[in-house]
């Protein structure tokens, strides 16, 4: 347990319980709640963005991506459960995008933000590797075990980008269907997530 | 000090999130400040084309429509109306605003889109326009950055500050006799932080 996690264990767990739409809306009033959701997605977010690029610029590419997110939290629009993921991984993919376009990046909202940039030894790049590439394994184990119609409903709403009218379209369903399965999924993955972090 | 990239990337986001929060609440007093003098007139108005049916709707004074927009309405003399629109931020990063001068029958005499740079670290930027044609002087258009609290025109009342969408600074217009007017910004505690005196560009031959 890190000395940030012991110091705000209390807080903590009543924010686990709050959904990641809810800590994002309470990020302007309550700071460490944006904590909580970037200790939920880090290893989502750097999964994806490790896909496309090495580990060293994966690292700066997520500090940015949640740098943007935190910057921007009072864009944020809620859609309902699971809006929150599809939006962090949406900047993600514009961010891989703009790294794909610029020879190296300029981590504008990390700087605008007053950060301080966190730069990463072998050893440490080694380590990521190896915690990124378990959690991509277990990502997919999770999603292989989710029901075929959650499957679909949570990879076309997250990984591509739909809008719920749309796949509801596609599938012949409601809207309201669509939601909940991608809902169900995500709180299943969600659930696999946290009993492995408690191991 | 946790060793741990990941911890030691949370803990920058929650300190950069603990600083945001302080920032935005400072905004937040300022952007209060600055626009409270003339919040009267909480109206619906103004989309697109400010419509001669506006004339007896309006009221004096800046407010923000129901759809997000600001404006002002100043009332001159001779029933003359300046209504200046909401300031957006131009293509290349310019301040501009849309402004329409209306006689005393609502009729409209000018329009225009008055628009300067924002790229300067100068204080009080903006243009001038001409007014001559209806004998009311020197129609200023212009910005200041957020500290700024309230504006003083030389023969003009002090205009409100409209806040600029996409940028930190926030726009006004003021109608002075002065042929040369002289732009002077205050802060919160009426200190001088940035004085421009407008001149008018010499007619095009």
């Amino acid at each position: 347990m890190t000395a940030y996690q012991a110091t705000s264990q209390v807080g903590l767990c009543h924010a686990a319980l709050k959904s990641d739409e809810q800590l994002i809306a309470e990020t302007a009033a309550d700071p460490a709640a944006f904590g909580v959701f970037y200790e939920r997605h880090i290893y989502t977010v750097l999964a994806v963005v490790r896909s496309r690029v090495p580990m060293e610029v994966a690292f700066d590419i997520t500090a940015e991506v949640f740098a943007i997110a935190l910057k921007s939290s009072n864009r944020f629009r809620d859609r309902g459960k699971g809006s929150a993921l599809a939006w962090i991984i949406g900047i993600a993919r514009i961010e891989i995008a703009d790294h794909g376009r610029m020879a190296a990046r300029d981590m504008r909202a990390v700087r605008r933000l007053g950060m301080t940039r966190v730069d990463l030894t072998d050893a440490e790049i080694r380590a990521l590797e190896a915690r990124v590439d378990a959690r991509r394994t277990d990502v997919m184990i999770h999603l292989r075990d989710l029901p075929e119609h959650e499957r679909l409903a949570v990879f076309e709403y997250i990984v591509q980008e739909r809008e719920y009218g749309s796949i509801a379209d596609r599938h012949g369903i409601s809207e309201a269907a669509v939601r909940k399965r991608v809902s169900r999924a995500l709180a299943s993955l969600r659930r696999q997530w946290g009993k492995e972090t408690q191991l | 000090v946790s060793q741990d990239p990941i911890d030691r990337l949370r803990d920058e986001l929650v300190a950069a999130a603990k600083r945001k929060q302080i920032a935005d609440a400072r905004r937040l007093r300022r952007r209060r400040h600055g626009l409270i003098g003339g919040l009267g007139a909480m109206l619906v108005l103004v989309g697109a084309p400010i419509a001669a049916s506006l004339t007896g709707v309006v009221e004096l004074g800046s407010g923000t429509t129901r759809s997000g927009k600001t404006y002002t309405v100043e009332q001159l003399g001779g029933g003359v109306r300046v209504e200046g629109g909401s300031p957006f931020e131009g293509r290349r990063g310019e301040i501009c605003q849309r402004i329409r001068v209306r006689d005393a029958a609502g009729e409209l005499i000018v329009r225009t889109s008055a628009c300067h740079a924002a790229t300067s670290d100068e204080v009080v930027l903006g243009s001038a326009v001409f007014m001559a044609q209806l004998g009311e002087g020197v129609l200023v258009s212009g910005s200041v950055p957020s500290e700024v609290a309230t504006v003083e025109v030389s023969g003009a009342r002090p205009p409100e500050l409209l806040s600029v969408a996409g940028t930190d600074r926030r726009a006004f217009i003021a109608l002075s006799s002065d042929a040369a007017p002289v732009v002077t910004a205050l802060n919160d505690d009426t200190d001088v932080v940035g004085r421009r005196r407008f001149e008018l560009p010499e007619p095009s031959r």
